[in-house]
């Protein structure tokens, strides 16, 4: 018997799992009977399609607080710079040859508050965090474009990068092998 | 009862002044895309893969016999070296008599991502470096790399000494533990393996970010602005969608580089001890390379403080910033002298001439024709 199951994520996935593989297994052998040509792959790896879904759950709720964390920390900055810049204009005449010292000062708070932010530990610690999740969605994504390229008889993502490095590692060779062969030559006409 | 409001009359002049600006910009400049971003002539003399070797046409008939081969930054484009016939740095050098070469790294696409720092040094810039030493004849060539391009002409040359005369490193990335700004913050806690496994090859567009929060309003808002107050002034607008079109033209950086070049550090070991040994300036206070390196630092530092705006107008914007410069080869101490003295100079009298620098002279400040002959 597995522990018991903490939190609502948890219990979220585990059912969705679950269900997920009962389907699955109930449903493989009809399917694979009646699922022919370019469906076939498709119908055999759907599986993997939910499996990606129902793990990047957790992954788009963390990528969403990361986000709005970002917004709320740029908007505050962006509130408290607005503050400053109307208490230090109070100090400037109201007429439009103030304008230009109006944006003068505008621009410095700004863009000091705002380098402040940047330079903060916790600005640093949230932007790294979504950036991370995002490229984790990315990667979710990728999985689940590979089942709909491999259902379509076209090359994946992990195909392609296997002939680039082929390819890449090959020009390597050919480069070695034609400046040997140069070298030689010179080498032989003197 | 009746409202009166008041608006100031040069306010909506101002207003309407601005609007008919921006109706009238199409017809008074260049689409950005058609500027042309060359000064001086060349030919592509080399090609391997993405990259491409420039060849200046000389503009002197008294030539200097070393060639001298530009290893320009990777994260942008070389034009900003030639970008202003009255500023460019090639133009400057053709002048004193230079046989100039510069590579131009390219664009890397999704096939390049595997390429690394092995391929730039060992195998494109070795291949260069080759080709020219044929080209012209002579064993040892001279070497200036800017930027991440002074970094792979540093792992160069000490890599291939027997082929550099000279090494003239500006603003190189090679302390990068020394960097406080915003962008090292930001990379303390990035995880590099996990970005450039799922995206390969490092995007523009994360470059722009990093630049802009550098200065987020200065460069994101102040700047159009500026270019709007001058839009009736041909030279500047110009300059500026020069600049914005180099800006723009940030290619990608293979994914394999920018791993090691992040994780660099702790690969080779390298640490902040071992460089300075380098430098020299762990050792005791009357060894040469100590005194050298610090007047090669002051040097570079007071050129950066009065740094003018010469290309952009903007006044905290200096494309050329020197950071201490590092040259290696048979020149290290004639070049370090020159930097030493320099320096006594400064030390010595407030006038001296290189010190001010004006936007037409700040290359010419940096006259190193005695030590490439």
């Amino acid at each position: 018997m597995e522990k018991p199951i903490d939190n609502m994520f948890d219990y979220y996935k585990h059912t969705s799992m679950f269900w997920n593989d009962m389907i699955s297994m109930m449903s493989s052998k009809p399917a694979s009977l009646t699922a022919v040509g370019p469906l076939r792959n498709f119908t055999e790896n759907i599986k993997k399609i939910s499996q990606e879904l129902i793990e990047s759950n957790q992954e788009i709720v963390d990528f969403n607080s990361y986000l709005l964390e970002y917004y709320k920390q740029l908007g505050e900055t962006w509130t408290n710079s607005q503050k400053k810049v109307m208490l230090k204009i109070s100090e400037i005449p109201q007429d439009p040859e103030s304008m230009e010292a109006y944006k003068r000062i505008w621009i410095d708070m700004f863009e000091n508050d705002f380098t402040q932010l940047f330079d903060t530990e916790s600005f640093s610690k949230n932007y790294n965090k979504l950036v991370s999740t995002e490229m984790q969605l990315l990667k979710r994504w990728n999985t689940i474009m590979d089942v709909m390229l491999k259902s379509a008889n076209m090359p994946t993502k992990e195909e392609i990068d296997e002939i680039y490095q082929e390819l890449f590692n090959l020009k390597k060779k050919i480069k070695k092998l034609d400046s040997s062969k140069k070298k030689r030559d010179v080498k032989n006409d003197s | 009862m009746t409202l009166e409001t008041s608006v100031n009359e040069s306010i909506i002049g101002d207003f309407l002044n601005f609007n008919r600006n921006i109706a009238e910009i199409p017809s008074r400049i260049s689409v950005p895309h058609e500027v042309k971003m060359d000064t001086c002539e060349y030919d592509v003399v080399y090609k391997e893969d993405r990259i491409r070797m420039l060849h200046y046409k000389p503009l002197t008939s008294k030539q200097i016999k070393t060639p001298l081969v530009i290893s320009y930054a990777i994260v942008n484009r070389y034009h900003i070296f030639d970008i202003d016939p009255k500023k460019s740095w090639v133009k400057n050098l053709l002048e004193q008599g230079f046989d100039v070469y510069m590579i131009d790294w390219g664009t890397p696409t999704s096939l390049d991502k595997f390429l690394g720092f092995d391929d730039y040094v060992n195998r494109y810039l070795d291949n260069c470096v080759e080709f020219i030493c044929n080209e012209s004849d002579v064993r040892k060539i001279s070497m200036q790399g800017y930027c991440t391009g002074g970094t792979l002409a540093t792992v160069y040359s000490a890599l291939h000494p027997e082929k550099i005369k000279n090494l003239v490193v500006t603003a190189p990335v090679i302390d990068g533990w020394k960097d406080t700004t915003v962008v090292s913050n930001l990379t303390k806690s990035f995880d590099v393996d996990k970005f450039v496994d799922t995206i390969g090859n490092m995007p523009p567009e994360f470059m722009y970010y990093c630049f802009s929060i550098l200065k987020p309003f200065e460069q994101g808002i102040e700047k159009y602005l500026k270019f709007m107050d001058n839009i009736n002034n041909e030279k500047f607008i110009e300059s500026f969608l020069k600049i914005e079109k180099w800006l723009d033209e940030t290619p990608p950086i293979p994914g394999q580089l920018f791993k090691e070049w992040i994780k660099g550090n702790r690969a080779y070991g390298l640490t902040e001890q071992n460089i300075n040994q380098f430098k020299g300036i762990t050792r005791n206070d009357n060894h040469p390379y100590a005194q050298f390196y610090k007047g090669a630092f002051s040097y570079a530092e007071t050129i950066n403080n009065s740094a003018m705006p010469f290309v952009t107008g903007n006044r905290n914007f200096n494309p050329f910033q020197l950071d201490t410069p590092i040259v290696a080869g048979k020149s290290f101490f004639d070049y370090a002298k020159h930097y030493y003295e320099i320096l006594k100079d400064i030390q010595d009298n407030d006038k001296y001439e290189g010190y001010f620098i004006n936007d037409e002279e700040i290359v010419k400040t940096l006259d190193l024709r005695s030590f490439f002959d």
